[in-house]
């Protein structure tokens, strides 16, 4: 069984600590690849193929989970917010700047932006133990971490890599900017804005980028505002300008473009190898030479209104694009009698506008864009800044798109939570599983849960103690934010949530006069006995359990991927009696976790039916039990299961074919619910509106921005207890309506005894014919409503 | 041949049956049902309706008959072999026997004029054994009944046409505001009876994608375009939504004898949710879908590659198939909305012997 690679004692945790000092509590977890992690136990995954190939890694390489290595599984990358500094992303995919550098390393933590100032903190402090250089460390990063990953070397986990090069701190803060984004958003803001930066790239003069480096951001986008006010304005007086207008506006025009265009190239060049920082840099600085540009232009427009006669017909010459070179070198003329300073400029103008002709001719539709920039502009904001502001706005539009019925639940959003930046409240460990829950790599409650604990586990292994506090009080309030980043990601599941109030009310049962090293061995054996004992154990058990309800030849329905129905599969057909039994997986489109299950059992040579939820009605003559997991079971005998289940219930219960839920009892909730929508999670839509029908899987795409209509994918719902023929536990095989007393002996252990043996009712001996026996419990067409009176219980009782 | 209802065989290749003409007229409609129907040109059976009863008309005008019985056979030849051909395919046959009736019913009225009375019509009607299939005898030559069957054609057709606008005006009437209302994938019955409701009301319509054909999709966007409220969930959805839905509203492809519906696969589920939280399933029809064929109607399948997920290399060991219908049996429909008007499952009986002889009941 996969269960028993969880054994996990621990011993160089401690003195890797105090080496480098409290004030660096994370750089311990970067200790040698000894610690057990095992987050995410393989027979627990609910995940597709990439998470399989992961867990196979994660059982030779327990600690594999938090590295980054880039022959992992295909994760799915999260555009980095670092990859928006480069102009496009498919001009120059391989000269990424070194931020994406470092991050595409880590497939883990590619998509947070955020974690590289965070990162890079400690070790701008000088605390990086080995004062290794920055760029040292990313470049091992990058490499393949597993077998090549020194041990002791603190500094090569990625995850702490992931850092912003000192030398450009702009781009740092531009990074940590972008963090709100999300990948949609990203992706959609890079398509928009790229027009316009090569546009800006043709027109903004290129400068230095060292005095930009402190611009701030606001200043940055009130400058680029005032440069395209600029622009706007040239454009729309170029539009206006007809053949027959004053000299003054063709003059201008000429400014403009003489200005503008020498400057280009370099700035193009510049700006899609630097990126965003540089880009911003160029429009602030252009902003400056414009206002002059346009007193200039005044300057002569004035001068050329007193010579309106003479210069009229030249102007007339100087309408036609072709014709500027020639009229501008009569105004140097002019000019030169006047002003030697002027004199040079104009030379200067003169050139440019030969190389203007040049481009002009070869890109004619560049004043048609100026023109449609100027149109845009008002709506659009600034470039630089303006990515970010739109990015917000779209988050928010995101955010604020209430369902209608579903309003109360958290809208599903692709993007990681925010974080604070430079604040090391959050551990790298609990960051990447935030991260791997959100992209579904960690799927499915039991992996949840596991892996949930080992990232605490690693938490707890790393934290120091204040001089000032008790561990106790300090470590559960230092465990607060990091439950809180995991719930901000992917809200928690009820199990989790009985795991992490387990842990605390753990470490708030240590006295305070324990010694930190003994609390902290306290703290991790007791999550491993958590985890042997109500995971591991228990699934054997439950599998056992479960096992005993078959009898030869059952035809077993179940729905998605469930490890508990594959370990009772394989029990019954293991077991002493051998016996034969097929099953059939019910699947919903989407996630089509069910593919996993059937190939799972094909693999045993269990013969295996595969069908749709819709469908089910038209196997259901054939089967004979129905078997589901749940993710966990309510107060009042109400089963949460994955979305789908209690329709496959209501199936079962019209067919009168028992309905058996497996479930860990550490998974019991307190609450009591009636239905599916007051408690549930709202998933990602998407993957409904990509449907597997060619006819319409890009019909909805635009939902998002389609009025009047939403997309809704529930991760839960809630089978009435009515509809439950029997749950399986690993303490005994129970009614729904024993649920109370399994919560009362799990939570409060102390009431054991007091508890009378004869009730719940313990099932002992194997039930032969549980269809048979439990018809009853499902009549056809109304629903139970009430438990029998004892006298009608005697049937289960034994 | 009995069988649960609902259960799935797997669709073998039944030979055509002798009673099959060489006609060509017959023929010409056999290939012309096939090769349409089941390459899904006709997406809707409203255009199978229509379809079918343009074929019919040229048969009862160029066809060459002298007496109502010759007419009556070539009909049940034409109905036999779409039935062979498309065993699925109810409503061309259904059109086939309504036109059967429509000649019976204008002989009749012709010979009672000639007579001098419906004694015979009557006489007819009260005697005629069902059981035995046979057809009345209409022997007599009356000339004008061709042009007076195709006048009643005529007339029927238009009812066939404005079945739909029918349907759609009833929606103010079922409808209140503020409801909540699901539907299943796409049907153009539904969608005009919501969007014309919608005029009047507001209301919030939720929409199952409706697995495999995912036909849902199109379905939300056509009622968030008209203005309505729209929420797309997924099948497995269904079950924990139904808790706030106050109407199902869904479209049949066929109305059964028995009151039961044939129609897309996930009906059942939904229907047996709604049941479940007492929830008022409506069914949109016109009466050109209430057929003849009894709850044992044989299900197909359908391969399963509609199924499987596309990224998903499945074992060819594994099983993998989906049914093409669904069967809701009565009592978990409320009530079929026509476009005369609502009528009950149980009552489905009446309407059939108002719209078909009962001579062909089998054809």
């Amino acid at each position: 069984m996969g269960y028993d690679t969880y054994v996990l004692p621990n011993s160089r945790t401690g003195s890797a600590h105090r080496r480098h000092g409290s004030a660096c509590k994370y750089q311990a977890h970067m200790r040698a690849p000894g610690i057990p992690v095992n987050e995410g136990n393989p027979r627990h995954k609910r995940t597709g193929k990439a998470a399989k190939n992961r867990s196979s890694q994660t059982e030779n390489q327990p600690d594999s989970e938090l590295q980054c290595s880039p022959d992992g599984p295909p994760v799915e990358r999260p555009v980095s917010a670092a990859c928006l500094l480069k102009t496009s992303a498919e001009k120059c995919p391989d000269r990424p700047l070194k931020v994406a550098n470092s991050q595409q390393g880590s497939p883990v933590t590619g998509g947070k932006g955020k974690e590289s100032p965070k990162n890079s903190a400690p070790q701008r402090k000088g605390l990086n133990p080995e004062g290794k250089p920055a760029k040292r460390t990313q470049s091992k990063g990058s490499r393949p971490g597993t077998p090549g990953r020194a041990k002791g070397q603190p500094s090569s986990s990625p995850t702490i890599n992931a850092q912003v090069p000192q030398s450009s701190p702009l781009a740092a803060s531009v990074v940590a900017d972008a963090t709100a984004s999300t990948k949609q958003v990203l992706e959609k803001s890079a398509e928009r804005t790229e027009p316009r930066q090569a546009n800006f790239s043709t027109t903004c003069p290129s400068s230095s980028e060292n005095k930009q480096g402190k611009m701030s951001d606001q200043k940055l986008a009130s400058l680029c505002q005032l440069l395209e006010n600029i622009v706007l304005q040239h454009g729309g007086k170029e539009m206006s300008s007809g053949g027959t207008k004053p000299v003054s506006v063709p003059q201008q025009n000429q400014n403009t473009a003489t200005k503008v265009s020498p400057v280009a190239k370099p700035a193009s060049e510049t700006s899609s190898s630097k990126g965003k920082g540089t880009e911003e840099h160029p429009g602030a600085e252009k902003s400056r030479e414009e206002i002059e540009m346009e007193r200039k232009a005044r300057k002569e427009a004035k001068k050329a209104g007193k010579k309106k006669g003479g210069d009229q017909s030249k102007a007339k010459e100087g309408e036609g694009v072709e014709d500027g070179s020639g009229k501008s070198k009569a105004d140097l003329k002019r000019e030169r009698r006047e002003k030697q300073e002027a004199q040079r400029q104009a030379k200067a103008l003169a050139k440019a506008q030969q190389e203007a002709e040049k481009q002009k001719k070869s890109q004619p539709q560049s004043q048609k864009i100026i023109r449609e920039e100027a149109k845009k502009a008002p709506q659009t904001k600034k470039f630089a800044d303006g990515r970010r502001f739109r990015d917000k706005k779209s988050v928010e539009k995101d955010s604020s798109r209430r369902i209608p019925l579903l309003g109360h639940l958290t809208p599903y959003t692709s993007h990681p939570p925010s974080l604070p930046v430079n604040s090391d409240s959050i551990h790298p460990a609990i960051r990447t599983l935030g991260q791997k829950m959100k992209d579904r790599v960690v799927d499915g409650s039991t992996a949840r849960v596991i892996a949930t604990l080992a990232a605490l586990k690693r938490f707890i292994n790393d934290y120091r103690t204040p001089e000032s506090c008790d561990l106790s009080r300090d470590l559960a309030e230092k465990i607060v934010p990091n439950v809180a980043h995991l719930h901000a990601c992917r809200p928690l599941a009820i199990a989790m949530d009985n795991a992490v109030r387990f842990l605390k009310h753990k470490i708030n049962s240590i006295e305070p006069n324990v010694p930190e090293a003994q609390a902290k061995d306290l703290l991790r054996t007791a999550i491993d006995e958590y985890v042997c004992d109500n995971i591991n154990l228990a699934s054997s058990t439950i599998a056992t359990h479960g096992a005993q309800l078959l009898k030869d030849g059952d035809v077993i329905l179940t729905f998605g991927y469930s490890a508990l129905v594959c370990d009772m599969v394989e029990a019954a057909r293991n077991g002493s009696s051998c016996m034969n039994v097929s099953v059939v997986v019910a699947d919903s489109p989407f996630p089509p976790t069910g593919s996993d299950m059937v190939k799972q059992l094909a693999a045993m040579g269990v013969p295996t039916y595969y069908r749709l939820i819709t469908d089910v009605t038209h196997i259901m003559h054939k089967v004979t039990k129905v078997v589901v997991e749940a993710e966990s079971v309510m107060m009042n005998g109400a089963v949460q299961g994955m979305c789908g289940t209690a329709g496959l219930a209501l199936a079962a219960a019209t067919h009168d074919t028992p309905f058996i839920v497996l479930c860990h009892t550490y998974k019991f909730s307190n609450n009591d619910l009636t239905d599916s929508l007051v408690v549930n999670e709202l998933g990602d839509a998407n993957g409904i509106v990509n449907c597997p029908s060619r006819e319409y899987c890009d019909l909805l795409t635009d939902w998002k921005d389609t009025e009047n209509l939403n997309v809704v994918r529930l991760v839960y719902d809630v089978t009435p207890a009515a509809l439950v023929t029997v749950l399986v536990t690993e303490q005994s095989v129970l009614p729904t309506s024993a649920v109370p007393v399994i919560i009362r002996r799990v939570f409060l252990p102390g009431t054991r005894e007091h508890e009378s043996a004869a009730w719940p009712p313990q099932v002992t001996g194997v039930w032969s014919d549980l269809g048979r026996r439990l018809t009853w419990h499902t009549t056809r067409h109304r629903p139970r409503r009430h438990w029998p009176s004892s006298t009608e219980r005697s049937p289960i009782v034994m | 041949m009995t069988r649960k209802p609902g259960e799935v065989v797997k669709e073998d290749s039944k030979p055509i049956t002798a009673r099959l003409q060489s006609s060509p007229r017959n023929n010409y409609l056999v290939k012309f049902c096939r090769a349409n129907a089941v390459l899904g040109k006709f997406v809707t059976e409203q255009s199978k309706a229509e379809e079918s009863l343009l074929l019919l008309e040229k048969i009862v005008a160029d066809a060459e008959w002298q007496t109502g019985s010759q007419l009556l056979n070539q009909l049940r030849n034409v109905g036999t072999a779409i039935q062979a051909k498309m065993p699925w395919e109810t409503t061309p046959c259904n059109m086939v026997q309504r036109v059967i009736k429509i000649v019976i019913d204008e002989y009749n009225t012709c010979k009672g004029a000639s007579d001098g009375g419906n004694y015979q019509s009557i006489s007819q009607m009260m005697f005629v054994d069902p059981a035995t299939g046979d057809l009345p005898k209409c022997t007599d030559v009356i000339p004008e009944l061709r042009d007076r069957i195709l006048e009643a054609m005529a007339e029927h057709k238009a009812e066939v046409e404005q079945s739909q606008e029918l349907i759609s005006l009833q929606g103010e009437s079922k409808i209140h505001n503020d409801e909540v209302i699901m539907t299943c994938g796409m049907c153009p019955m539904v969608l005009a009876f919501l969007t014309k409701a919608a005029r009047r009301r507001k209301f919030h319509v939720i929409v199952a994608e409706c697995a495999p054909k995912y036909d849902g999709h199109k379905m939300a966007k056509c009622l968030c375009t008209a203005g309505i409220q729209t929420t797309l969930v997924q099948d497995c959805a269904i079950f924990p939504m139904m808790s706030r839905v106050n109407k199902v509203i869904i479209g049949t492809r066929s109305v059964l004898s028995n009151g039961g519906i044939k129609t897309f696969v996930g009906a059942a589920t939904l229907a047996s949710a709604a049941k479940f939280y007492s929830v008022p399933l409506y069914v949109c029809t016109p009466t050109y879908k209430f057929s003849l064929v009894a709850c044992e109607e044989v299900n197909h399948y359908n391969s399963g590659n509609l199924v499987v997920p596309p990224s998903a290399n499945l074992p060819p060991s594994v099983d993998v198939a989906v049914a093409q219908f669904d069967y809701v049996p009565p009592e978990n429909v409320t009530s079929f909305i026509t476009n005369n008007r609502g009528i009950a499952p149980a009552y489905v009986y009446r309407q059939l012997s108002e719209l078909y002889h009962p001579t062909s009941y089998d054809l």
